[in-house]
């Protein structure tokens, strides 16, 4: 029986899209570097450096300007202390783990460990996940334009990046949902309406600039029925967890292609660049739909099972799953697949044959969070 | 359309922070405020006392306590004059969740333009007056906060640009700590502003 799509490692397991397999994966993540060719030396970026936003170091294999292979290395490293703790306690970590990604791994972690999630809950928490993708995708963008030297267009995208940041903490009383115990939903749909609208008019100029579409294009491609997210979308498949989890994407209508600024499947970083470009319309009809449905409802709190559980969500840059087992209400076991873990190993291989001056603009494609690499959990 | 003219039409976006207050009311970022029993897992609630430094807003207080909306939380030990005028800082991450990363990196965003006020991110801490920690300290982050602080100049200010960073085996002083995980941006503005005090 096809078990669908490899997603990545959970832990001792492989996770497919039909569930979890126990079987060997190569470790991508510490792939060694090639014997060193005639004239090639080692030019070490990083751990902290100007244009990496968080800390992670690079080995970059070249002779000169011309890239033959990218080693990361790891520094944050953070430890999690979860295991004995009620499911409370356990979401208030898990939430921390990534702050960009804290509805998509709180999401994954409550699918994970709950015997059953109230549907309206579901529907907040979708709102959730689709405001973050939003915050995100402009993020990126943002940070991909900025590489350019294009202030004005980087300007507007981190100012409409910043009232994505306000609206979410107006209606979940922080700007990365942490804790969230507050839901005041009045005027959200109308900011974000009003954000994707500005959204659309600095896309349309971007597209227009053929200087920063030129850093982009034949950028880091890279093509494989491994990857996840954005960057799978971009390379031309149809891969996107919202299809194949539990939570209610059909009713809110979604649909995961978008005929809008459709990429060209070459998987450069244009095509992630048009990829989550045109994403953030669709997420902001998915917040319209999602809060009509909600209305004005409260839900109760998920009942907590006694099991193993998986939950795997769609994050801003792919798959994103949680392996839990519970006993006696508390996590005795718990096992992470972060989408920054995969995508760290993607953009590695893209970079071979590009020049260092495309470095930022690939990196940055990718939507790689330092955070969530190489937790461990005690 | 140019670019150029494009800012144009944009007009001023930016909020007139620090004179007078932020224009928008950041929720649970800012001074905690309240009386009563209180949950607190970081000890930041003592006997009735709110401890910024220590806070991380994780909201085990409500409803006893609730966020006042005051953003001028900052704690700070020590100032240097010398950088009134200008002041640049080159922030390091030694192990954060990425939430500070991502609220000081909105300081050069329209809304706050820090740049405006004379402070500067700098590349290298070679070039920089105050380096500013984000995050719980891991081990392997040691020795390249040690070695940025090596490579500052003097005189060097220290900031923890979140509550997470003010662990105790830290190995370097704080001359300020910006409250919160994450600060939200406008006391991170303040408390970058008021480094360059004659007076703490």
């Amino acid at each position: 029986m096809s078990m669908g799509r490899r997603i990545g490692k959970l832990g001792d397991y492989v996770l497919y899209a039909g569930g979890l397999k126990k079987e060997e994966i190569s470790d991508e993540e510490n792939a060694e570097m090639p014997e060193m060719p005639y004239g090639t030396f080692n030019f070490t970026y990083g751990p902290s450096a100007g244009g990496l936003i968080e800390s992670i170091g690079f080995d970059i294999l070249t002779n000169g300007e011309y890239i033959v292979a990218v080693k990361p290395r790891l520094y944050k490293c953070r430890k999690v202390h979860v295991t004995g703790l009620n499911i409370n306690d356990a979401v208030f970590a898990v939430q921390r783990i990534n702050a960009a990604f804290s509805a998509s791994h709180a999401t994954a972690f409550l699918l994970a460990s709950s015997k059953e999630i109230d549907y309206y809950m579901k529907i907040d928490l979708i709102l959730k996940m689709e405001l973050e993708r939003i915050r995100n995708n402009l993020h990126v963008i943002g940070r991909m334009v900025d590489a350019s030297s294009q202030g004005v267009a980087s300007n507007w995208i981190f100012y409409l990046r910043e009232l994505v940041n306000r609206s979410i903490d107006r209606a979940y009383g922080h700007r990365f949902f942490f804790n969230s115990n507050v839901n005041k939903y009045d005027g959200l749909g109308k900011e974000l309406k009003s954000i994707n609208k500005e959204f659309i008019k600095a896309l349309d100029g971007l597209l227009g600039t053929r200087i920063f579409i030129d850093r982009l294009e034949k950028n880091g491609t890279i093509s494989s029925d491994d990857l996840i997210g954005p960057a799978a979308r971009a390379a031309g498949y149809d891969y996107d967890a919202r299809n194949e989890v539990d939570l209610p994407y059909k009713d809110l209508g979604f649909r995961s292609k978008t005929d809008l600024f459709k990429a060209e499947g070459r998987g450069d970083a244009l095509d992630r660049f048009l990829i989550r470009a045109s994403e953030i319309p669709t997420s902001t009809e998915l917040v319209e739909r999602a809060l009509d449905l909600i209305g004005k409802r409260g839900f109760p709190n998920p009942s907590v099972h006694n099991d193993v559980g998986i939950g795997r969500v769609e994050s801003p840059s792919g798959d994103l799953a949680y392996y839990v087992r519970i006993n006696d209400k508390k996590v005795q076991e718990i096992y992470l697949l972060s989408p920054s873990d995969r995508n760290l190993a993607f953009f590695a291989r893209s970079m071979a044959g590009n020049i260092f001056t495309d470095f930022q603009f690939n990196w940055e494609s990718f939507g790689v969070w330092a955070s969530e690499l190489g937790v461990s959990f005690t | 359309m140019s670019w150029f003219l494009r800012g144009i039409k944009k007009g001023v976006k930016t909020e007139r922070f620090p004179v007078g207050d932020p224009e928008y009311k950041p929720g649970w970022s800012t001074e905690i405020s309240g009386e009563g029993p209180a949950e607190c897992p970081t000890g930041a609630i003592d006997n009735g006392r709110w401890i910024p430094e220590r806070c991380i807003f994780c909201r085990r207080c409500y409803p006893n306590y609730k966020p006042t909306g005051n953003v001028r939380i900052g704690k700070i030990y020590r100032t240097n004059g010398m950088f009134s005028k200008s002041l640049h800082v080159y922030t390091i991450d030694v192990g954060s969740c990425g939430g500070c990363n991502q609220e000081i990196n909105a300081l050069t965003s329209p809304h706050y333009d820090m740049n405006r006020l004379g402070i500067f991110f700098v590349n290298t801490p070679r070039q920089a007056d105050a380096l500013v920690v984000l995050g719980p300290l891991s081990e392997s982050m040691r020795e390249p906060l040690m070695r940025a602080y090596q490579a500052m100049p003097e005189p060097k200010l220290v900031v923890a640009g979140c509550s997470c960073a003010v662990v105790n085996d830290f190995p370097l002083k704080f001359d300020a700590v910006i409250p919160g995980s994450p600060p939200n941006p406008y006391t991170m503005l303040d408390v970058l502003i008021k480094l360059g005090r004659n007076k703490k």
